[in-house]
């Protein structure tokens, strides 16, 4: 599966307003998103690529070659991604910490607490590969891969699958659909705390902590069209042409344009 | 789910299968009349992780047990496909794997009154903690394995496909038996030989556990069915080990009144049960209506049982 | 502006000119018609018909019919003479240019050289030509008296025609602001009616209003688009493009019989105006509903059409029953005859209107609900892109109604079956009663986070319909109940009926599960309320000879007395039930026969009763007494 990208940078003062807009344009109302994002590496064992290449003249020789092209071919980071309710967020410590509640003779037990139970976050694997490179259509394509996961403790199965936790991070947004066109009007929020352990939290800081990746508070709007078969040029041309008229409706309220490939760059060194 | 034993007849490549020689059997050397009730089907790929693959001269840095991860489809399982994956051995895992954590599901803790039981000749995964069992909705599984084929070559390699293109399915008294040839698709096309799957459809505590957690059935108008006799301090952990080992006799004596040689068996293979004693657990502390149905698949964990069987009869050595 | 500013256009002409001297208008008269000896009466004659005759020619020419070649000649005729007029204008521009360029070419060769055509430098040599100021000789005075008032007559009358131009341009833009004014006002008033007005894509001037539904198939949701034009007058025309504009509806009828029964009403129309602006954007928008209604009717029939549904052009035919159809035709509003005014007070409308009329609402409701959905499908993250295109689905709008309407002719069936066999129990004395519940399954749905009222609501009738009838019956304890379940979504002709029968009597009797044919469940259910006749005379206290009665052959209604001393005293009962009628018949045994069963003696009178739905008198319980003391 192919993703055909355009991107456009929003200032956060230019965001009400082009919330109005893209409601209008695609006739919905936006559909708000918040979504954990767990960042995983592909690893590899250390020492395993410099196997002696041509030592071996038997038959395996073609095998051989095969094996040690694959050993050193490209590895990945991935995404892992699961959808968010706000209520999953831990509650503000101005409410935790009422006085009033402490009076009332409840014990400590924070029975209105966070809600948010790890065993059931569903997951799903949202692989992207670089894009490609010297495409002549001002477009960013790419390599997807979006697959469900089981729900809960998702460390375990990537861990066997090869893959180690690096981070992760939060997404805030609104998300429209214009026909094909999936619009995601978006922002990165980071956790305000270093965690304790080198694996996804179990449990959320109040959203309001959260801290913004960019501090101005501007936004990124992502427009994707995703395309079953990317070898199929008829379809691509198809796509980023849809893209190109988004492109031309918005152009009085954004610039929608092609990113930078290294920035997108999801290979693991 | 219930239980199920797996037998499988090695053939050779160009020499007939034995196919012909069980449905004979299966006619002639029973009580009961065989039914047949449908057909069924499979597929079963398996990578292995690549360095292992290198020949023992190649490479000083071979490890000593392979690691596989094998994606397995079930005509009967409509919902799903299983994946099934080695724990990475604890030398060289830096130990996040096996870090404990308080989740009791999908971390196949590995139950202590099975292990001993399984006497299994070509144990690939001894030494290293159980393998990972997942099962994801069917469109997913393939997503998956074409991800891993492009991404991770460095650590998986694809191996072969086999698959059971058009097997048949009998009842024969309380047994349902299913029998098919198996035939790899790839790297290139033989045939490999028989697979027998006969499952026990009489009365087990397994079943009556599976029906009273699933979450179809306590959506279904309550639990105040007639099996309401039974409750969950009724069972203890150990019964449904026992009753395994029950089944897996009566699946053994089933297969012996057939009379054919030359078969490899997994029935009792590593973590078979743990998804019921799991549930089992969730029962006794009341977790029944399991939070949140997943409208995909209704029941993540049907079939579990039989798919590590059918792995553990794949992971042919290549 | 409020104060008024005029600014005279015309020139004052404050010294008209004296009128010209009576010799020079002699001479004038003199150079223009001649000698005033020519001027006779019959040249003036003459003269006055020729120009009458240009006049007439002038009129003549337009009406004159000019055949389509004739005119294609005539415009082929026009061009060529522009064209040759052009071709003049330009050889004498660039005349004009060469002897211009001929001239400076004394004085700036270089730049002369540029605008010479080539004939011309070949002709005449570079500065062969050179201007020379020279004084012109002084005029006479009356020459310049001449010029000076052409000069002025010309100014004059130029600046008359221009006041004329300015003054006509006023009052045209007057009449202009005026229509503008009118037409932004009317505009304003649709806006604030609440429609949509907005620029037309396609043409950026004009502006539109959009009363269509957004999620209406393509064809139909374009066509919700119309522009707004402006009459001359600035009124607001209503520009739907080539959609014809009649107002059409569609219309519900239902035939019993071969009979018309019942139509849907037409709706009054909301406004008294029909023809304000406001009421003709209501009746297209109505139209185009009504419009996308039928199509997707006729989409959807034709995958009925193998469960009787038919189609024609322009007419769906639903068969709901043996006797019963459905039609549905999009006719023409006003075609329509209104309903003939009563003289004494509107009929009550009979119950096949109120059917056709409640069918026509669901169609519409169901309609709108299929709208609701393809605006949640449409928000939702499209799949990936792929050659092949979406198959649009066939909306839910017959089958609901009918699996509905199936539904109700089962239950209403089984009901008049229910009633008709109790009221002849009733009548014989028995107790037992059958209540109805239709449609038990359509509740008011429970408030759904996320979903509003209306879509769970008209969810709730999509799902599976379901009616229970029965109750209790005679004998103690015993109950039978139906519950009739008719499926939606699925293929028409997919109700099923499921029986529970409780009759402590014989627990060995159940019927199968999952009947699918309503006359099976009805000869079940007399069956049962047969038996429970019988366990009903079998469980009657002893009366007082002590014979009490036993079933024997429950399924055909027969008892016999036990206990008596020999066969021979004992009594023979049979039991008919069936809707019409309860029957008794009681007879001495005489015997048994090779089976064992009693058998009835010949030679004895039977005693029957027969108990109908309107009989009174003792009941079947006291004749059951009578015949055991005999």
């Amino acid at each position: 599966m192919h993703e055909l990208l355009l991107f456009a940078s929003v200032p956060a003062h230019q965001h009400h307003e082009l919330l109005q807009q893209l409601a209008g344009l695609t006739a919905m109302q936006p559909r708000h998103r918040l979504e954990r994002r767990l960042i995983f590496k592909a690893y590899r064992k250390p020492g395993l690529i410099n196997t002696r290449v041509g030592a071996s003249q038997d038959l395996q020789g073609n095998e051989m070659q095969r094996l040690n092209k694959m050993l050193n071919g490209g590895m990945f980071y991935t995404q892992v991604v699961g959808p968010l309710d706000e209520s999953d967020f831990g509650l503000n410590r101005s409410s935790a910490g009422d006085p009033d509640a402490a009076m009332s003779g409840t014990e400590e037990l924070p029975t209105n607490g966070p809600t948010y139970s790890y065993e059931n976050q569903p997951w799903k694997l949202e692989f992207r590969d670089i894009p490609e490179a010297g495409t002549r259509s001002a477009v960013t394509a790419r390599l997807m891969a979006s697959s469900s996961l089981p729900k809960g403790d998702i460390s375990t199965p990537m861990t066997a699958w090869g893959y180690s936790f690096v981070s992760e991070y939060v997404v805030e947004g609104d998300i429209f659909v214009l026909d094909d066109i999936v619009i995601f009007l978006h922002r990165v929020l980071n956790y305000p705390t270093e965690p304790q352990s080198h694996e996804p939290r179990r449990e959320l800081p109040p959203l309001s902590d959260m801290v913004l990746l960019e501090r101005s508070g501007s936004y990124v709007l992502q427009a994707s069209i995703t395309v079953q078969d990317g070898g199929n040029q008829e379809m691509m041309k198809t796509a980023s042409q849809h893209l190109f008229g988004l492109r031309e409706q918005l152009k009085s309220a954004v610039r929608l344009e092609q990113a930078d490939r290294l920035s997108l760059d999801t290979r693991a060194k | 789910m219930s239980t199920t034993g797996v037998f499988f007849i090695p053939s050779n490549p160009n020499a007939s299968t034995a196919l012909a020689t069980i449905t004979e059997r299966l006619h002639t050397a029973l009580a009961d009349n065989p039914i047949p009730i449908g057909r069924w089907a499979l597929e079963h790929k398996l990578m292995r992780d690549t360095p292992s693959c290198l020949p023992a001269s190649a490479s000083q840095h071979r490890p000593q047990h392979p690691r596989y991860l094998q994606f397995l489809s079930l005509s009967y399982s409509p919902h799903h496909g299983f994946i099934y994956t080695s724990q990475p051995d604890a030398t060289t895992q830096t130990g996040k794997a096996n870090t404990p954590t308080p989740t009791p599901t999908p971390h196949p803790q590995p139950t202590p009154q099975q292990n001993p039981h399984h006497h299994h000749p070509a144990d690939p995964t001894k030494g290293a903690t159980l393998p990972v069992m997942t099962t994801l909705p069917l469109p997913s599984t393939s997503t998956l394995f074409s991800h891993f084929v492009y991404a991770c070559q460095p650590f998986w390699c694809h191996r072969h496909t086999v698959a059971v293109p058009g097997g048949t399915v009998y009842d024969v008294g309380d047994f349902r038996v299913r029998i098919g040839d198996v035939r790899q698709t790839q790297p290139t096309a033989r045939v490999r030989g028989t697979v027998v799957e006969i499952e026990w459809r009489g009365p087990s505590i397994v079943s009556t556990i599976v029906a009273r957690t699933s979450p179809t059935a306590s959506s279904r108008e309550g639990n105040d069915a007639g099996d309401g006799l039974v409750t969950a301090e009724d069972i203890q952990d150990g019964d449904v080990e026992a009753e395994y080992r029950a089944c897996a006799a009566l699946i053994r004596e089933f297969w012996a009144k057939l009379g054919v040689e030359g078969a490899r068996e997994a029935i009792l293979v590593p973590g078979v049960g743990t998804e019921v004693v799991g549930r089992l657990q969730r029962w006794r502390k009341g977790l029944v209506a399991v939070s949140g149905v997943n409208e995909e698949d209704p029941d993540p964990d049907a079939g579990v049982d039989v798919a590590r069987q059918f792995m553990e009869i794949f992971r042919f050595n290549r | 502006m409020s104060d008024s500013f005029s600014l005279p256009l015309r020139p004052r002409l404050d010294r008209p000119d004296p009128p010209d001297p009576l010799p020079l208008e002699i001479a004038q008269i003199n150079a223009q018609w001649g000698s005033f000896r020519h001027v006779s009466e019959d040249f003036l004659r003459h003269r006055i018909a020729d120009q009458s005759d240009d006049a007439s020619e002038d009129h003549d020419e337009s009406p004159t019919e000019v055949d389509t070649t004739e005119r294609l000649d005539q415009l082929y005729r026009k061009r060529a003479e522009i064209t040759q007029f052009a071709h003049q204008a330009h050889m004498e521009a660039l005349f004009a240019l060469d002897f211009v360029s001929l001239l400076i070419s004394h004085h700036a060769p270089r730049q002369a050289e540029t605008s010479m055509s080539a004939y011309l430098k070949q002709v005449a040599p570079m500065g062969s030509l050179t201007p020379e100021v020279v004084d012109p000789p002084p005029k006479p005075d009356a020459v310049r008296r001449d010029t000076a008032a052409v000069a002025r007559g010309w100014r004059l009358q130029n600046f008359h025609s221009a006041a004329n131009k300015l003054l006509t341009a006023a009052t045209r833009l007057e009449s202009e602001v005026a229509a503008e004014t009118r037409y932004w006002n009317e505009v304003l008033s649709i806006q604030h009616q609440g429609w949509k007005v907005c620029r037309l894509p396609r043409d950026r001037q004009a502006l539109g209003v959009q009363y269509g539904f957004l999620e209406a198939t393509p064809i139909f949701r374009d066509r919700g688009l119309a522009s707004l034009r402006r009459a001359d007058d600035g009124s607001l025309l209503l520009d739907q493009g080539l959609v014809p504009q009649k107002a059409r509806r569609v219309r519900v009828r239902v035939k019993t019989a071969g009979r018309w029964t019942g139509a849907s009403r037409t709706p009054p129309p909301s406004t008294s105006d029909p023809d304000a602006i406001e009421a003709r954007i209501r009746q297209a928008r109505d139209t185009v509903y009504e419009e996308e209604l039928f199509h997707e009717m006729m989409r959807e029939a034709r995958i009925l059409a193998p469960h009787g549904v038919t189609t024609r052009q322009n007419l769906v035919r639903v068969p709901v029953s043996d006797e019963q159809e459905i039609w549905l035709d999009l006719v023409d509003t006003d075609g329509e005859a209104p309903p003939p005014p009563a003289d004494d007070g509107p009929p009550a409308p009979a119950d096949d209107d109120r059917l056709a009329d409640a069918l026509a609402h669901a169609l519409r409701i169901l309609l709108t609900h299929a709208h609701r959905q393809n605006r949640h499908r449409r928000e939702q993250p499209p799949p990936p892109l792929t050659p092949r295109r979406r198959h649009t689905p066939e909306y839910h709008l017959l089958r609901p109604l009918l699996a509905g309407l199936q539904h109700r002719a089962h239950v209403r069936a089984l009901e008049a079956v229910l009633r008709d066999l109790h009221r002849v129990r009733r009548a014989a004395g028995l107790a037992g009663d059958g209540t109805v519940t239709p449609f038990a399954s359509v509740r008011p749905p429970a408030p759904h986070p996320g979903l509003p009222t209306v879509e769970s609501l008209v969810r709730s009738l999509l799902r599976p319909l379901e009616s229970t009838l029965g109750g209790p019956l005679a004998a103690p304890q015993a109950s039978v109940h139906v519950t009739v379940r008719t499926a939606i979504t699925g293929p028409p002709g997919g109700t099923v009926f499921d029986l529970a029968v409780h009759l402590p009597a014989f627990p060995d009797v159940q019927p199968p599960a999952r009947i699918a044919l309503r006359s099976e469940v009805e000869a079940v259910l007399s069956h049962v309320l047969l038996l429970d006749v019988v366990a009903a005379v079998a469980a009657a206290p002893a009366t007082a000879p002590g014979r009490r009665w036993e079933p024997a052959a429950p399924h055909h209604g027969e008892l016999v007395t036990a206990g008596g001393s020999s066969a021979a005293q004992n009594r023979k009962l049979t039991i008919h039930l069936s809707r019409d009628g309860l029957r008794v018949e009681a007879v001495a045994v005489g015997g048994l026969d090779p089976f064992g069963r009693p058998m009835p003696d010949p030679t004895a009178t039977p005693s029957s009763r027969t108990w109908t739905a309107e009989s009174t008198g003792p009941g079947l319980l006291e004749f059951v007494g009578e015949v055991s003391r005999e």
